[in-house]
């Protein structure tokens, strides 16, 4: 049962903690991945905010190209350039050129390929690609390149001449703006989102229009280098995708940060513009975000740390009361054995003392009965043993007067031994009054020691007491031929003590009859009683025998109840405990021994001369 | 990072910002109770600039601390130093003051506006710093107290890239010149006359315009032969039209542009030195010179200096 409860207490713990911690779990769980969805959301938002800014600058240049596009279509439609004729274009285009912000130079081509330039002498672009595209009909914005007038890094805008307004017709020759390539690097460099952040333009084939290191640029060298080639294998993919005119934001590792790289394609020209962001710079909104975070999973945890100690305490206390209350059981349960061992003790004691007053009252009255017919035999030896001696002397006379007496009467005398007779009758009376003398004194002894109408508190004589103890057990002083044990007494001066002096009796008859066993089969035995008064209140009994002894753990248990050395049926186990019990609590008294194994045993007796009133029972 | 958005006109960009920040707070809504912790972490999360590697005096440091921040002006429209592309400021101050904010560890307001507003505003206090090329004049200097030169503003002439009867500066002898009507370059023709008739020229007829467009579109048409301008605005129009025009020598003596400060700001003016020097003697300052200016002064003076080289008394 209380194994069952053991077992149900533990899963119940088991299931609590399960429950906290799965609940923890859920919570936590269900708090993560709100969380994500928030900071997914937010960084969306915020990752379009950035592709916006990356669309604005695109729109930009797409707008500014149109313009110088239009521009250069105005040019190609005007009377002056439909000429052909160099000497009247050129004064109208340097105004143009001077008026037109972004151009440097502007340019007719022969649709043979010999070109006049503003500030530059004629050469042949029939090679040029956005010549090429011009003849056939578009107008188009060329790759980076060098000006052979000016040998300036530029892109140039190129538009076909037609004689007519008709589009279809084939063009008669070709006009094209020079616009300095750092004039796209203005606007694109123009396009931020933060500190550290930049933004660069690829062309077609991945070399760089416009990039804030100017080692990346066509001004430098012949060709610039080609993005998709770099070795950053992050930015070469970028640059592959942005080749591939596709859009769109991504987080990357580049030199040695992560950024987020926006992109996207421009439609009036082969290019691609692209937004390098410090990964910071977009994110820095969610820290907050991040922090709160933080700070509610920090909270969280120590709500449970909380929820989790307050658990184990009250667990604890639980356990202490439980413990506390097992103790109480368990006390209580020792104070009922206990009182069921006394109760035992005392029906025991009970028990013996029943038997042995029943024993005492057959005792004494048994003595009684033959102290009546013993002093008859008392009262009247003395008479017979005058009346025989009387006898005789009158049988003397006889003999001494009548001188010849009867024949009858010589062969009398001869038989019966006259002589012998008259000499051996008064020993025969002698040895009479000694047997008698010694039936009055055990009698005597067994109303002593029974002492059936002594029940009561007495003052007694210690040694009386003592001596009619070891009268009745005398027959055991002597009980083998061979060896005999010596009793030594050594009585001091006692006063009257007072006493049950039947249960006293008891006591010594345990004490010695313990001794006498112990004293079994061993020669020069002997077993000495001294008394003495050991204060003025206290009397004190010492019975040593020199015996086998006991060893510790005997000594230990003497006074136990039911606790015995001797074979079972010889011994109830009780003399020893009944005898602690009158000394100890009937006379308020000490009982003690001490014993060493083969040299003997001592058992003191001590107890008050006189009794407390209160105290008495 | 968008402090800068205090700055002008409501732009394309404001509005877009505004965009931007609904978004964001329909999802701080989303994020419900969480708003008023976030706007709070997000306070204490932005660090105001630390990286300092200037050092300010404790006086200059304590005086701003208390406002919060430095206000600087800049010019809206004037190109290479400041102006505007698609509506955000760049140029070779805005450069400048990129790199200024960088290392100074407080915050810079900067506020554009038109020219004409920059320096009565500094002189009244209203802004700490014009950060602009502001020509060293004896006139200004009673006002104002110059940072050393951040570049020349020495009047020099432009000519047509095929007109080869100028080669050098004695050539203008007898030539027509365009001048801005009353502008420093009109203050540079007894300069230019002296200078000719030194070798024995004579200045030739001088024509006042208004605007330089104008004096440009005439050069072009030959009604000009050159035209006077500081030698920064010509080396950038040079650049820009290299196939019409080409670069002359200087036709004034040297006089030169820096910042201004308040009569007085010792301090500031000290930092504001301490900065440029520090640029200067990295290298740093040739390089944006080249890249705004489209020329490079090897030798510039490390005080501001008036016109013929003159120091400020």
């Amino acid at each position: 049962m209380q194994l069952l409860k053991k077992v149900s207490k533990s899963q119940r713990n088991f299931l609590m903690r399960l429950l906290i911690g799965g609940t923890t779990l859920i919570v936590s769980l269900g708090a993560y991945y709100s969380y994500q969805v928030v900071r997914n959301a937010m960084l969306e938002s915020l990752k379009k905010n950035a592709f916006l800014e990356v669309q604005q600058g695109g729109d930009d240049i797409e707008h500014w190209l149109a313009a110088l596009k239009v521009y250069v279509e105005t040019l190609a439609n005007t009377a002056t350039v439909k000429s052909m004729n160099w000497a009247i274009a050129e004064p109208y285009l340097k105004t143009e050129v001077l008026r037109f912000n972004d151009v440097y130079a502007l340019a007719i081509a022969q649709s043979d390929g010999w070109r006049n330039v503003i500030g530059g002498s004629p050469a042949n672009i029939s090679d040029r690609p956005y010549f090429q595209k011009a003849l056939a009909g578009h107008t188009n914005v060329s790759d980076p390149l060098i000006s052979r007038a000016t040998k300036i890094p530029t892109i140039v805008i190129a538009a076909p001449i037609r004689q007519t307004f008709d589009t279809t017709s084939s063009p008669i020759g070709e006009i094209h703006t020079l616009v300095r390539l750092d004039r796209i690097a203005q606007v694109v460099n123009s396009i931020k989102y933060g500190d550290n952040s930049y933004a660069f333009a690829i062309n077609s084939t991945g070399e760089a229009i416009a990039h804030p290191n100017p080692a990346m640029l066509l001004a430098l060298r012949n060709s610039a280098p080609k993005m998709v080639e770099s070795s950053d294998r992050n930015l070469a993919a970028i640059a592959q995708r942005m080749i591939n005119r596709q859009q769109g934001i991504e987080l990357l590792f580049l030199d040695g940060t992560w950024k987020y790289v926006a992109y996207l394609p421009l439609t009036e020209a082969d290019w691609s513009v692209a937004l390098v962001i410090p990964r910071e710079n977009l994110e820095s909104p969610l820290q907050a975000l991040d922090l709160i975070a933080v700070a509610i999973a920090g909270l969280a945890a120590a709500m449970i740390a909380v929820l989790w100690q307050v658990q184990a305490i009250e667990q604890g206390q639980l356990k202490k009361s439980n413990e506390l209350l097992e103790q109480r059981v368990s006390e209580r349960t020792a104070k009922l054995s206990t009182t069921l061992d006394q109760l035992q003790q005392s029906q025991l004691r009970l028990i013996q003392s029943e038997k042995m007053s029943a024993l005492g009252s057959l005792v004494a009255g048994v003595a009684h009965e033959i102290n009546n017919p013993v002093n008859f035999i008392f009262g009247n030896i003395t008479h017979a043993h005058e009346y025989t001696q009387d006898l005789l002397k009158l049988l003397q006379l006889y003999q001494k007067h009548s001188l010849n007496p009867h024949s009858e009467i010589r062969e009398q005398a001869a038989a019966i031994d006259m002589e012998f007779l008259t000499e051996d009758l008064p020993k025969v009376f002698d040895s009479m009054r000694m047997g008698v003398d010694r039936i009055r004194e055990i009698v005597l002894s067994l109303r002593n020691f029974s002492r059936l109408d002594q029940a009561e508190v007495k003052p007694v004589d210690i040694h009386e007491g003592i001596n009619s103890t070891l009268l009745i057990l005398q027959h055991r002083f002597k009980a083998t031929a061979h060896t005999e044990v010596q009793s030594i007494k050594k009585y001091g001066d006692l006063p009257l003590v007072e006493c049950y002096p039947g249960q006293l009796n008891q006591v010594f008859m345990n004490i010695l009859s313990n001794a006498l066993d112990a004293l079994e089969d061993q020669s020069d035995a002997a077993i000495q009683i001294t008394t003495q008064q050991s204060n003025a209140d206290h009397v004190r009994i010492c019975i040593t025998d020199n015996g086998m002894g006991m060893s510790q753990e005997v000594q230990q248990r003497i006074f136990d109840p039911f606790f015995t050395t001797k074979p079972v049926g010889k011994g109830t186990g009780m003399g020893m405990s009944i005898s602690y019990q009158i000394v100890v609590e009937k006379h308020q008294g000490l009982i003690w021994c001490d014993s060493t194994i083969g040299r003997g045993t001592t058992f003191w007796v001590e107890i008050p001369v006189k009794r407390d009133s209160e105290t008495a029972r | 990072m968008r402090k800068s958005l205090t700055i002008g006109a409501p732009s394309r960009e404001s509005f877009r910002f505004a965009k931007a920040m609904s978004i964001y707070r329909r999802f701080f809504l989303q994020a419900g109770a969480s708003l008023l912790l976030t706007s709070l972490v997000h306070g204490c999360t932005n660090p105001s600039q630390s990286r300092s590697s200037l050092s300010v005096s404790n006086d200059l440091l304590n005086q701003i601390k208390k406002r919060g921040y430095l206000v600087v002006a800049t010019e809206d429209d004037y190109p290479p130093f400041e102006f505007l592309v698609n509506g955000k400021p760049t140029g070779f101050d805005h450069e400048l003051l990129d790199r200024l904010r960088k290392v100074v560890p407080f915050e810079i307001r900067q506020e554009i506006l038109p020219w004409q507003g920059i320096l009565p505003g500094v002189a009244e206090g209203k802004y700490d710093v014009a950060l602009t090329a502001v020509g060293i004049t004896d006139e200004r200097a009673k006002l104002l107290d110059f940072t050393g030169p951040i570049a020349e503003s020495t009047i020099a002439y432009i000519k047509r890239k095929d007109d080869t009867s100028i080669k050098t500066l004695s050539d203008l002898s007898g030539k027509v010149l365009g001048i801005q009507q009353g502008g420093v370059s009109f203050a540079a023709i007894p300069d230019l006359e002296a200078k000719l008739k030194q070798q024995g020229g004579a200045i030739g007829q001088v024509k006042q315009y208004r605007g330089f467009a104008e004096a440009y579109q005439d050069l072009l048409n030959g009604r000009l032969d050159a035209v006077l301008h500081n030698i920064v605005s010509l080396s950038v129009l040079v650049n820009e039209k290299p196939a019409i025009f080409e670069l002359g020598k200087r036709v004034s003596r040297k006089s030169y542009a820096g910042w201004a400060v308040k009569k007085g700001n010792q301090a500031l003016l000290d930092l504001l030195n301490h900065f440029l020097t520090s640029l200067r003697e990295q290298g740093e300052l040739k390089p944006l010179q080249e890249k705004w200016l489209k020329i490079s002064f090897e030798n510039l003076p490390t005080q501001p200096l008036l016109p013929g080289e003159r120091p400020i008394q």
